[in-house]
């Protein structure tokens, strides 16, 4: 590995730190505000075989992990503009994959921390069991909307960027992840198929509990990986021939 | 004004004769051949685009930088300098035509380019509390250096430019000119081979801009290959080997004359000033300008010249010579009859008025 990426790495893992309370706690705190709400409810319905507070849960975190990964990268894209490292990195010597793992970890990692502060509060509620959840779909949602976010952060003007990143997004995404597939119609439950917060939370519900009627067969975790992958390249298509940024 | 005018036209065309023309005539295609050494020439653009955000800034570009020179893009704000030079150093790929640089295509070979080309912004990267030194070394860092070498160059530089004791210091508290002497340390961290140099920030005066540029030519001639940018054409004209013009996204090799239109009369003093005496023409020759801050002091040997006595009257009366251009023919023929310059000059033309404190008396 070329030793500007550690170099570059440390800088990044800094901003995203520094950016805590940005990337990780407006979602976390979201996400706890919504399960808050349904544990009060007087009599919670069952939904999917689980109860509502379970079912939120898995959800939320799911949610929680993809936003926080999204905002993250955001805010990390932002200040690395903002502060003029962006063009020292990409002058720099430094591999297009470098520069990927040094931009995408810290972010997922901070997406995947406020997955964890949802689970872990949310583990408190009465009646709700929860254990560590599997990573593999928080690390799926959070890898795909990273992917999302490259192009996002480029091609929307800023003053489209912070109401996107705060309204529009969250709604989008924990709009996807609450509710259960019955309540879509036909039309919208298809496109729920292809919404991977949505398919997060299925696959942490089967882990809760193997009778969930949840959408979470194999080969549809392996449609999401491909179109996680299908978004990265998108975006390096993106910069490389809209932005004429360089990609290697 | 327009006898002023004829005489300054005059005084140009016989200086235009007697002086080597820069640059290439516009359209002119660069020779695609390598340079005298055999090796690829470090900026080679033949018919190139540059385009940011999709939108096309710069078209058939055509021009050659060979090895060892200054040149300078000259242009206004939006003009397309510094995507221009980010794609001279890699940092932007082309969006079109053939662009090598050391012989190479940044579309295949940008990793290997960037080795090669630094890229020096108008402001460093901004890190509160991170002294210069830790700016160095983490520029060493990025582009694979390891300490020990990096620390060599540093000390290398340090000693060039006077920053020796300056490397505790955070860039944002050095006087203007070591900044910009820190900002060319930085840079040559990298030991390029090219350096691509965006404008000086803005409110730089005539002084320090100059240091800057004397500096960029010290680096010339030790081989080095620099493109500079710059909103001075009178600067270009006189530090660079090669003077580009950007405007209304195409490329020029602009002349004199054109760049005395830009730049007005301060251009056209400082370009026939700043020669050699033995290219001036006669009457012009005996004046010896000095430059103090932001006002250009003449003392004229030859009382006899009107174009002279124009000058000093300006200047005497408390004026900035920036103050004056070439349109306010009013002033200046006021000023060649021998009146005092009106004191209530109108804000926002000249923008300046008479005696200023601290200027000449």
């Amino acid at each position: 590995m070329n030793p500007g990426i550690p170099a570059h790495l440390k800088e990044t893992t800094q901003i995203v730190l520094e950016g805590a309370a940005e990337t990780i706690l407006p979602p976390a705190v979201l996400s706890l505000c919504v399960l808050a709400l349904a544990a009060s409810h007087p009599a919670p319905p069952s939904l999917e075989g689980l109860t509502l507070p379970a079912w939120l849960t898995a959800g939320l975190a799911a949610a929680a992990a993809s936003y926080g990964a999204f905002s993250a990268l955001l805010h990390l894209m932002e200040q690395m503009e903002v502060r003029g490292i962006l063009r020292e990195v990409l002058a720099a010597p430094l591999g297009g994959g470098g520069l990927a793992l040094a931009w995408l970890l810290p972010s997922t990692l901070a997406g995947f921390a406020a997955g964890l502060v949802v689970l872990g509060l949310g583990g408190r509620i009465t009646g709700l069991e929860t254990t560590l959840p599997p990573l593999a779909p928080l690390l799926l949602s959070a890898a795909f909307f990273a992917g999302l976010a490259l192009p996002a952060w480029l091609f929307l003007p800023q003053n489209w960027g912070t109401p996107f990143r705060l309204y529009i997004l969250p709604l989008l995404v924990l709009g996807g992840a609450l509710a259960p597939a019955e309540a879509w119609s036909s039309t919208a439950r298809g496109l729920l198929l292809l919404d991977p917060a949505y398919q997060g939370a299925a696959a942490l519900r089967g882990f809760l509990s193997p009778a969930t009627r949840g959408i979470q067969p194999v080969w549809l975790l392996g449609i999401l990986l491909a179109l996680s992958a299908g978004f990265w390249s998108f975006s390096l298509d993106l910069c490389r021939r809209g932005l004429g940024l360089r990609t290697r | 004004m327009g006898g002023l005018q004829e005489r300054l036209g005059r005084l140009l065309d016989r200086w235009k004769a007697r002086l080597p023309r820069k640059g290439r005539p516009a359209g002119a295609g660069p020779s695609p051949g390598p340079d005298r050494a055999g090796e690829a020439h470090p900026v080679l653009v033949v018919g190139g685009r540059v385009a940011r955000r999709g939108r096309t800034l710069l078209s058939d570009l055509q021009f050659l930088v060979p090895r060892g020179r200054l040149a300078a893009l000259v242009g206004e704000e939006g003009s397309g300098k510094t995507a221009l030079l980010e794609t001279l150093s890699g940092v932007r790929l082309p969006a079109g035509g053939r662009i090598l640089l050391f012989g190479l295509d940044p579309a295949v070979s940008s990793r290997e380019i960037r080795r090669r080309a630094a890229f020096l912004p108008s402001t460093l990267p901004r890190r509160p509390g991170w002294p210069l030194k830790r700016h160095l070394f983490h520029q060493g860092a990025l582009c694979g250096l390891s300490r020990e070498e990096t620390e060599k160059r540093i000390r290398r530089l340090t000693l060039r430019f006077g920053l020796e004791g300056r490397l505790s210091l955070e860039i944002p508290s050095l006087p203007p000119l070591f900044r910009a002497f820190a900002g060319l340390t930085w840079a040559l961290v990298r030991n390029p081979l090219l350096l691509c140099v965006d404008e000086p920030p803005l409110g730089w005066n005539r002084a320090l801009r100059r240091a800057f540029w004397r500096e960029l030519a010290g680096l010339r001639d030790q081989g080095l290959t620099l493109v500079a940018a710059t909103r001075h054409p009178s600067e270009a004209w006189r530090f660079a080997d090669e003077v580009m013009a950007l405007e209304g996204g195409k490329l020029t090799f602009p002349g004199p004359d054109e760049m005395i239109q830009k730049g007005g009369l301060v251009s056209a003093l400082e370009i026939l000033l700043d020669k050699p005496p033995a290219i001036l023409p006669p009457e012009l020759a005996a004046f010896r300008p000095e430059i103090d801050g932001r006002t250009l002091r003449i003392r004229l040997s030859d009382p006899g010249s009107q174009l002279g006595d124009v000058v000093e009257a300006v200047l005497q009366a408390g004026f900035h010579i920036e103050d004056l251009g070439i349109l306010d023919s009013d002033w200046v023929e006021e000023a060649l009859r021998g009146e005092s310059p009106h004191p209530a000059r109108p804000a926002g033309k000249a923008g300046k008025g008479p005696g200023r404190p601290g200027g000449p008396q």
